[in-house]
């Protein structure tokens, strides 16, 4: 098993985006002059036209989603202890489908998406060896995602009620103002983004003036992320988790939210407000332990500025009611800072940088000593590069993410490679390395995958 | 005015990063490419399009897109819905298309994946839309006077589908705009009686290809000649790369419907 070495977590991460880099610039196209050619000739007066016949395929059916199977394989395991699981080699082999339909009415619309998944990798391997929680959350699952209905009630007044999802903020990597919905956390970097956040139950009304929304959302199911039970690969400790206490779904328990965005030449900003429960649960300290959701807080805002090539991303926050178990009583503050930049100056390929900051105010001695581990000040680094080949037919992708200024809370590399052999088909291909940090939360180092996936849309 | 049928063709505008005296303004060919820019091309438009995408073996991928075109003063705004393949159905892309000062067009992606509005920065055009021969230079609107024109060198006027052409050379005037659309220069036909761009021949300043823009079906719709069958191939010497067909169907313009209110986030979000 890697032991925790911030040099080396931080020096990996380097060498990934080196690596990645290098593979960008030697796939680059290579000028040669230009050949002399009767340039008048070069139109092929004989090409056929488009076939027309062809038409029906435009035409949405009532049924739209994927089909996926998706593989993965881990690389780095050692042998387990007896009676721990065996998590060398296959992982995952899971057959995945997503079904989702959107039917219009009088100006009205209805979305409603479920999606349902069989992990064949724990019949494979033998399900006696996993604990039941993880069978429980990774064999199988059908669940219903999106469920809406979304329509005008004025000129200038919109209403979309139900499950639904609302991303707040400008960051693809790092979540500063995009609190609202809960995350799927079970498989670290490599859940496909789309399948990230978890939809809630949700009132939003949008109201529009010129440049200017105002959303107004009540949000009524108390529904957290995703974690890796007691007894997975990727849960860290060597212990359960204390109960979790969740707010019942009561009036008085609504979740409210606000969000104010101006869009005008060239920028935009974001007004965030939010009063919410904390996906992440507090320990509580009591006999047996449990943990609950503490009500949180959020002023937030984001802003993006485009000039050229270049799209510089702000974001930042502050929470009030953050809670340790070294301090239960006490409430704390922590404010977050975010800049970006995202470059798509060259051909076909898009570079995106964030760089992240936290601190958190009335640090003492306490809290250090608090078994969640928080940090007064902490960074986190994000460097994403994506370059499409052959008419985007193939595509590579690479992320490096550090956590901590040395990567002392660990790092992560991904890197994929996804070809289309026809439309609707996509094969991906990649692996996934971390790094383990200086906690027992973060010692993920023996984690290491490749994966693959065959999808089919329609 | 502008529509996204003149946008198209107007990406014969194409242009060079090293201006060349070879290409100095002839004010005959300005003239008739300044005809060519004021002529008659619609608003309040929308049209479904279908891409095909043929690779060198001949392998076929079609993309479908839902499109709307409006003009606002000078400006052009333009939304469009892409409806196929099923993997990025919904995702919607809404352009501000400004012709005067200094200013970025603006962009918006919309993703239904992630239920999310990204603001795109539009400065370079060059890359591939779609992963088709056309780029997003040549679905955004070129302004007449950020090039030079002259008549080409070997043939001033060819015959086209029966039809008598002008051939002008057009060459940016500064690097930046070669750079943003990523077209050194080009040289286009225009036919002689109705000023419709009908063949152009473009320069990559990337590269060792060639592109080559040809109008195959023109039709008058509603009194505005509108090209409703567009092929773009990508040629490197004398053999063909990559190729797409651009069809059009469902062309309307002056659409009651078609109103500034639809060139909005807002309506961006609702999808097609």
């Amino acid at each position: 098993m890697k032991t925790y070495s911030p040099s080396a977590a931080l020096k990996k991460a380097l060498e990934t985006a080196l690596l990645l880099g290098f593979l960008l610039v030697i796939a680059s196209p290579v000028s040669a002059d230009e050949q002399p050619i009767d340039l008048f000739s070069g139109f092929d007066d004989q090409a056929p036209a488009a076939r027309q016949e062809e038409s029906d395929r435009d035409t949405p059916s009532f049924l739209s989603g994927f089909a996926k199977l998706a593989a993965a394989y881990n690389t780095d395991h050692g042998q387990p202890l007896p009676g721990q699981t065996d998590w060398r080699g296959l992982s995952k082999l899971r057959g995945e489908l997503l079904l989702e339909t959107k039917q219009k009415l009088s100006g009205w619309q209805f979305f409603v998406s479920g999606k349902g998944f069989y992990d064949l990798a724990y019949e494979s391997n033998g399900r006696s060896g996993y604990a039941a929680r993880v069978l429980a959350d990774y064999e199988d699952e059908v669940e219903l995602r999106e469920a809406w209905l979304q329509g005008a009630l004025l000129p200038s007044l919109d209403l979309k009620l139900g499950r639904q999802i609302v991303a707040w903020g400008r960051s693809d990597n790092f979540r500063v103002t995009d609190i609202l919905n809960p995350l799927d956390n079970r498989e670290p970097g490599l859940t496909d983004i789309e399948d990230l956040r978890l939809p809630l139950a949700m009132t939003k009304l949008n109201f529009y003036l010129g440049d200017w929304s105002l959303d107004l959302i009540g949000i009524h199911e108390h529904r957290y992320d995703k974690n890796p039970p007691f007894g997975h690969d990727f849960y860290p400790y060597p212990v359960p988790p204390p109960e979790e206490i969740r707010p019942a779904h009561t009036m008085e328990n609504t979740e409210l939210a606000l969000d104010l965005t101006g869009s005008f030449s060239g920028w935009d900003l974001s007004i965030y407000y939010a009063d919410t429960f904390n996906d992440q649960p507090n320990l509580v300290p009591s006999l047996p332990p449990v943990s609950e959701h503490r009500r949180l807080k959020i002023f937030g805002t984001a802003a993006s500025i485009a000039r050229g090539n270049m799209l510089i991303i702000t974001e930042a926050a502050h929470l009030q009611g953050l809670g340790f178990l070294a301090d239960f009583n006490s409430d704390y503050e922590r404010t977050d800072l975010l800049a970006g930049f995202e470059y798509s100056g060259f051909s076909e390929t898009v570079i995106n940088c964030d760089y992240l900051f936290r601190r958190l105010h009335g640090y003492n001695n306490m809290i250090k000593a608090s078994p969640e581990s928080p940090l007064e000040n902490d960074e986190q680094l994000a460097l994403r590069i994506s370059r499409n080949f052959l008419h985007e037919t193939v595509s590579l992708g690479g992320l490096a993410m550090v956590f901590g200024d040395r990567g002392q809370r660990g790092a992560l590399e991904r890197l994929t490679l996804t070809y289309d052999p026809a439309d609707n088909w996509s094969i991906t291909a990649g692996a996934v390395f971390y790094e383990s940090g200086d906690t027992p939360a973060t010692a993920i180092g023996d984690k290491d995958r490749v994966f693959m996936e065959i999808r089919y849309d329609f | 005015m502008r529509t996204f049928f003149k946008i198209l063709a107007a990406m014969v505008f194409g242009l060079s990063a090293v201006t060349s005296n070879a290409f100095a303004d002839d004010p005959e060919a300005w003239a008739i490419m300044e005809k060519v820019d004021t002529r008659e091309d619609g608003d309040r438009s929308m049209v479904d399009m279908r891409m095909i995408l043929i690779n060198k073996q001949g392998k076929e991928r079609i993309r479908s897109i839902r499109s709307f075109g409006i003009d606002r003063g000078e400006d052009h705004l333009s939304l469009m819905f892409f409806l196929a393949p099923a993997d990025v159905s919904g995702t919607g892309f809404l352009t501000y298309d400004y012709e005067g000062g200094d200013n970025d067009d603006d962009q918006w992606l919309f993703l239904p994946a992630l239920n999310k509005t990204k603001r795109i920065a539009a400065g370079d055009k060059s890359g591939s839309f779609m992963g088709s021969d056309f780029s997003y230079a040549d679905l955004t609107t070129r302004r007449v006077e950020d090039y030079k024109y002259s008549f080409n060198e070997q043939q001033r006027e060819v015959t086209v589908h029966g039809h008598k052409a002008w051939v002008i050379n057009a060459t940016p005037k500064d690097e930046k705009v070669a750079g943003e659309t990523g077209y050194k220069r080009s040289i286009v036909f225009v036919r002689q009686d109705n000023f419709v761009v009908i063949r152009a021949i473009y320069f990559p300043t990337n590269g060792s290809t060639t592109k080559y823009y040809d109008v195959r079906k023109l039709e008058q719709i509603e009194g505005v000649w509108t090209g409703t069958e567009i092929h773009m191939t990508t040629k490197k010497g004398k053999r063909t790369v990559h190729k797409t067909i651009l069809s059009f169907n469902n062309v309307k313009y002056n659409q009651d419907s078609v109103n500034e209110d639809l060139f909005s986030i807002r309506r961006l979000e609702k999808g097609p």
